[in-house]
This record gives C-alpha cells, sequence and structure tokens, in this order.
C-alpha cells in the first residue's frame, strides 16, 4: 500500500498500526493546529476519532505486535486542506466480499437529510451489538451528520480476496 | 443491604480516551468527565452500569453530569445504556436531575444530547461553559 505525499494541501499523514495510543496522540496533535478555528478544531476531532478507529477494528490486515491493544488494524490517513474544507482519509485493506457492503453503507447515508440521519443513528445504536456489529455503519453515519457533508469513497481491488477501501470526509472551515 | 463503595476513576494524561469517574454513593451524585474512545467500551462502562442498578435499588435520587467533551459511537451506546437505567429509575418513583457541561465551541454537542434526550425520554440540564 503505498502512501503518497506530493502536495502541500497535507496537514499531517500516517501509514501503520492504529493503535489507540497512536491515534490520541495524533489527534492532540490536530487539536493544536487547529485550535484558533475551535468550531472546525471539534468536529475535525470527532471524525478524525470514528474514520481511525473504524480501521482500527476492522481492517483486513492486523499488526498485534503489541498484545496490550485490543485493536491493531494497519491503514494510513491523511488530513489535507482543500477549497475551505479539511478533508480527512482513510485507506485500508478490506476483504473484497466487503466492498458492495460499504458501497451500500455510504451511498444510503449519503443521500439521507440530516434529520433522517439523526434518527436512523438512534435506531442503529440501540440493540446490542452481536455478530452483525453495526459498528462500522454508525461510524459513517455519525460523520454524515458531524461534516454536514457526504462522503466519498473508492475501492481499489488488490487481489481476489482483497481491496483497497478509502473513505473520505469533508469538516468544513469556520 | 450493603452500602455501595464510592468508585472514583481519576484523569489519566497517558489514557485520555477514559473519563474520569465520581460516583458518590452518600452525596447521590455521579459525574462523567473528559473524553471516552476506549477500545472496550463494555468493559468499562458495564460495572459502571451494574453500580448504577445497584444504587438506583437502595436510593430514591439521584444527579447525574456528564462533562463529556469528546464521546464515540460505542461509547455513545453505552451513554443511552445509563440513560436508560435513569429513565427505569425515574418510572419506579426515583428523582433524577441529569447535567450536561458543553464548550460554546462545540455546538453540534447540543444535537447529541437532545437526541439522548428524545431516546430516552429524560430530561437534560444543558449548560454552555466558555471554551
Amino acid at each position: 500500500m503505498a502512501l503518497s505525499i506530493n502536495d502541500s494541501s497535507v496537514k499531517l499523514a500516517y501509514k501503520g498500526p492504529f493503535y489507540i495510543d497512536v491515534l490520541s496522540g495524533m489527534a492532540g496533535h490536530l487539536r493544536q493546529m487547529y485550535k484558533r478555528k475551535p468550531v472546525t478544531c471539534n468536529r475535525l476531532y470527532k471524525i478524525f476519532f470514528e474514520l481511525t478507529q473504524n480501521v482500527a477494528k476492522y481492517s483486513a490486515e492486523m499488526c498485534q505486535l503489541y498484545q496490550h491493544y485490543k485493536y491493531g488494524g494497519i491503514g494510513s490517513f491523511t488530513i489535507e486542506e482543500k477549497n475551505n474544507t479539511i478533508q480527512v482519509s482513510t485507506t485500508n485493506m478490506i476483504r473484497a466480499e466487503d466492498a458492495p457492503v460499504l458501497v451500500s453503507y455510504c451511498n444510503e447515508i449519503n443521500s439521507m437529510s440530516l434529520d433522517a440521519l439523526r434518527e436512523y443513528r438512534s435506531r442503529k445504536r440501540r440493540p446490542e451489538p452481536g455478530p452483525a456489529d453495526s459498528g462500522a455503519y454508525i461510524g459513517i453515519i455519525q460523520i454524515g451528520i458531524i461534516t454536514r457533508n457526504k462522503v466519498e469513497y473508492t475501492i481499489e481491488p488488490l487481489s481476489e480476496r482483497f481491496s483497497l477501501f478509502t473513505i473520505t470526509a469533508k469538516v468544513d472551515i469556520e | 443491604m450493603e452500602k455501595l463503595k464510592n468508585i472514583v476513576i481519576p484523569a489519566n494524561k497517558e489514557t485520555p480516551y477514559f473519563p474520569a469517574v465520581e460516583f458518590d454513593y452518600e452525596k447521590g451524585e455521579c459525574t462523567l468527565s473528559g473524553e471516552s474512545y476506549m477500545e472496550d467500551c463494555y468493559k468499562f462502562y458495564n460495572p459502571l452500569i451494574d453500580w448504577l442498578n445497584a444504587y438506583c435499588e437502595q436510593k430514591n435520587a439521584i444527579v447525574f453530569n456528564f462533562k463529556l467533551y469528546y464521546f464515540n459511537t460505542q461509547s455513545s451506546r453505552m451513554i443511552l445504556k445509563i440513560f436508560e437505567t435513569l429513565m427505569k429509575f425515574k418510572e419506579k418513583g426515583g428523582q433524577v436531575e441529569i447535567n450536561w457541561y458543553y464548550y460554546q465551541s462545540d455546538p453540534d454537542m447540543v444535537e447529541e444530547v437532545e437526541d439522548f434526550q428524545r431516546e430516552s425520554g429524560l430530561d437534560v440540564n444543558l449548560i454552555e461553559i466558555n471554551g
């Protein structure tokens, strides 16, 4: 998985295991970078964790080097400023069979109004998670609610069994 | 019935993803403060909810303060469980006061809390603080 940074609009980037302490440190750095825009900063902070914790938990590529951590999903993220928005993208490996499910999640969420998303979130977070844990789905719903923008995504097949999933959320700079 | 022991978990800079916890049996006041995005929400919150259930069997009033400035979606499920526990307490005649403190720079938190209110049926006092 290649990570290419050739643009000064990239403010922060990382590739590796998404251990919670790594994410926590990065998020602290984000807070410092955007502390002069507190409303934007808060939104950015929230979607950063929603996106990255999905990678930590659900990436098909894992690093369990440190037994201390429950989740060691591997991926990459970039934070870019473009067109008066801050764009947070994560990329991680997924099983090829999960691609249509993720596409369906994103399209469904993108089609909903804010009120519909809030109602949907209420329904989705109520039941206890079981084998079909909808954690990642609720995370994407939350991103739609926080950003008030559609998420963008790409799926790049790597092999018969695996693909790369990239999702981008945009926060308007206020 | 045996009196419950207080739960006190101080904030820890090395693990900022756990909120500070103060559940005071004598005062009848519970506070969660900081941020909540730990890896295993159930492991952290289930003992707190067990404590709350036991408290509600013994006492007749509670004040619950939320000073959570960020929580992830898994944590929001557990927060909703707390609300549901408090609602059951209220339905049995308990007095419930819930205060939610939020930063002026986080107006989105108001919507989150409104949704908790709607989902649980409980009223929440929203208190804006500078920052």
